[in-house]
Parts: structure tokens; sequence; C-alpha cells
């Protein structure tokens, strides 16, 4: 596989850089060609998630406005997805920034080793810091969601601690 | 005409910067200052994701499943955790051994930082790489027992 080999990657690089050693060169090429691939598969993830949502939401609404008009249930779900539209139009726009440091990051950072630019280097950099710190904040809204979720679920009278085995 | 210049002015052309090498600027250690740092927020609050989901997974049963699924729901737990700690280790290796390289100027220690941060791309890269591999057998699967289903 042409991302694993070493040799293809050897090729393109020169034995200069500095007083960098060639493995930093070799081993940022073969990052950026991995968070490149990563981010176009998130990207790809991000179209289908945005497809599946709005085709979910139209499908619900037509269902509330044919045979079932005047159903309070499918009226009530219709208006949930006219909101769930919006929160799929958000997690979208938030996914495709995520991915676009990411891609930018991979790329610029191929760019610099390639071409030795110091300002793409930077740049690929900057992206990454902002991927990271986006990463961060992501993982703390899941996490508190988690954590209502849990506090939820443990509140349910159905929810019985495991008997301790004496 | 290209010929009719002369060569200083040739090599000084604009169209065609100069080489140059890339360099660890002050400004390249702040960014990876603030990588580090995030890093490490990403990193413990992934430990405190995965400490969490245990105490609710090992303190909670679920009604809607019996015993033996209860098991599987622990082992699966467990699997969860080894895939997930396996690119937190690595994350954890880059983000000290930068550290470590920053504070000591030393180059090996960098270098290896960044192999274990390559480490876990090509980790991610793979793993997407088995589960689009999966979804190909499955709709391969499910074609040739859709086209069986219409032979008969």
């Amino acid at each position: 596989m042409e991302i694993l080999d070493d040799d293809y990657t050897r090729n393109e690089l020169t034995e200069e850089g500095g007083n960098l050693p060639y493995e930093l060169f070799h081993n940022w090429i073969l990052t950026g060609k991995w968070t490149v691939f990563l981010a176009i598969l998130g990207f790809i993830f991000t179209g289908l998630f945005a497809l599946v949502g709005s085709l979910a939401g139209t499908m619900v609404t037509l269902f509330a406005q044919l045979e079932t008009a005047g159903n309070p249930v499918y009226s009530m779900i219709s208006r949930f997805f006219q909101y769930g539209m919006l929160g799929v139009l958000i997690v979208v726009g938030i996914l495709a920034f995520y991915y676009y440091f990411l891609y930018q990051f991979g790329s610029n950072l191929q760019n610099a080793v390639r071409y030795k630019n110091q300002s793409q280097f930077e740049q690929a950099w900057v992206n990454y810091r902002n991927y990271v710190r986006m990463s961060a904040i992501l993982i703390g809204i899941g996490m508190l969601l988690y954590i209502v979720a849990m506090v939820l679920f443990a509140a349910h009278p159905y929810s019985t601690p495991i008997p301790i085995a004496e | 005409m290209i010929l009719d210049t002369n060569p200083e002015e040739q090599t000084s052309n604009p169209v065609t910067p100069p080489e140059q090498d890339i360099r660890i600027t002050p400004f390249i250690r702040t960014i990876w200052a603030e990588i580090i740092l995030w890093t490490f927020v990403c990193l413990g609050l992934t430990v405190l994701y995965l400490v969490l989901s245990g105490f609710f997974v090992f303190t909670n049963r679920n009604p809607l499943l019996n015993q033996e699924l209860q098991s599987v729901q622990y082992f699966s737990y467990f699997v969860s955790i080894l895939f997930v700690l396996w690119p937190v280790w690595y994350s954890f290796k880059f983000a000290t051994m930068l550290k470590n390289g920053m504070e000591t100027d030393e180059m090996d220690s960098i270098t290896d930082g960044f192999k274990y941060f390559r480490y876990n791309y090509a980790f991610y890269g793979i793993l997407a790489l088995i589960y689009i591999g999966f979804i190909v057998l499955m709709f391969f699967l499910l074609f040739v027992i859709g086209s069986l289903a219409n032979t008969r």
C-alpha cells in the first residue's frame, strides 16, 4: 500500500531540512496522509448524516400531512423533527468544521514537508491546534450529555442496582 | 527574453521562491505547547468517560437484558476499553515525549513523540479501513442473499 510504503516517502524527501532529522519528516508526511484520509472519510460521513437526517425529517413531516392528519402523535413528532432538522444542521456544520481542520492540517503538513514551506508548516499546526481544541470541547459536551442520560436512567424506577454478594 | 537577463536576476525570480528549511520557531513551540495542553484535556476527559461508563455498566442492571446478555454487555465494555485505551496510550506518549523534548531540547524525544503521533492516526485509519471492509462485505452478502432469494 502506497501510504505505508517507506521508499515512497523516502524518495519524496530530501536529506536536507535544517537541523531536523529525517525520521521527523518521515513521521510528519505519513501522519499527513493518514489525517487526510480520515478527514475525507469524515466528510463522507457528514454528508451521509445530513442526507439521512433531512430524509427522516421530510418523511415524518409528509406522514403527518397525509393520511394521519389530526393524529396528535404524528403532529407532535413532526413538530419535534422541525427542531430536529435544526439540530441536524448544527451537527453537520460542527462536523464539517471539525474535519476541515483535520484536512487542512494533513494537506498543509504534507506540502510543507515536500516543498519546505515554513508558512504552510505553521498553518498546519495552527489547524491541528484548532482540531484538538474542538475535539476537547466536543468530548466535554458528550460527557455532559452522557452524565445527564446516566442520571435519568438511574432515576428510572426499573433501574435497580446489582445486589452485593455476601 | 530569459537568456538576455543576468543569471543573478534569474535566481532571485519571485515566481520561484528560494528553498528554505523547516524550522521549529518560537511560534511553533507555542502552538505545540497548546496542542499538548488540549491533548491532555482530551485524554483526561476520555479516561473520565471510561470510569463513568464502567460505573454505569457495573452498578446498574438493565431490566431488558437477562443474565447472559448482561455478561455480553460486560464483555463488550472491556473490548471497547481496549479500543479506546490503545489510541489514548499513543496520544499520551506523544504529548509527554513532545513536552519532554521541548523542555530539554532533545530532538530524539520530539522525534519519538511524533512517531507515536503517527501511530495514533495510523491506528484510526486502519480501524476505519476495517469498518469499511465490514460494510462492503455486508452489502455484498445482502446482494448475494437477495439474488439467491430472487432465483427461487
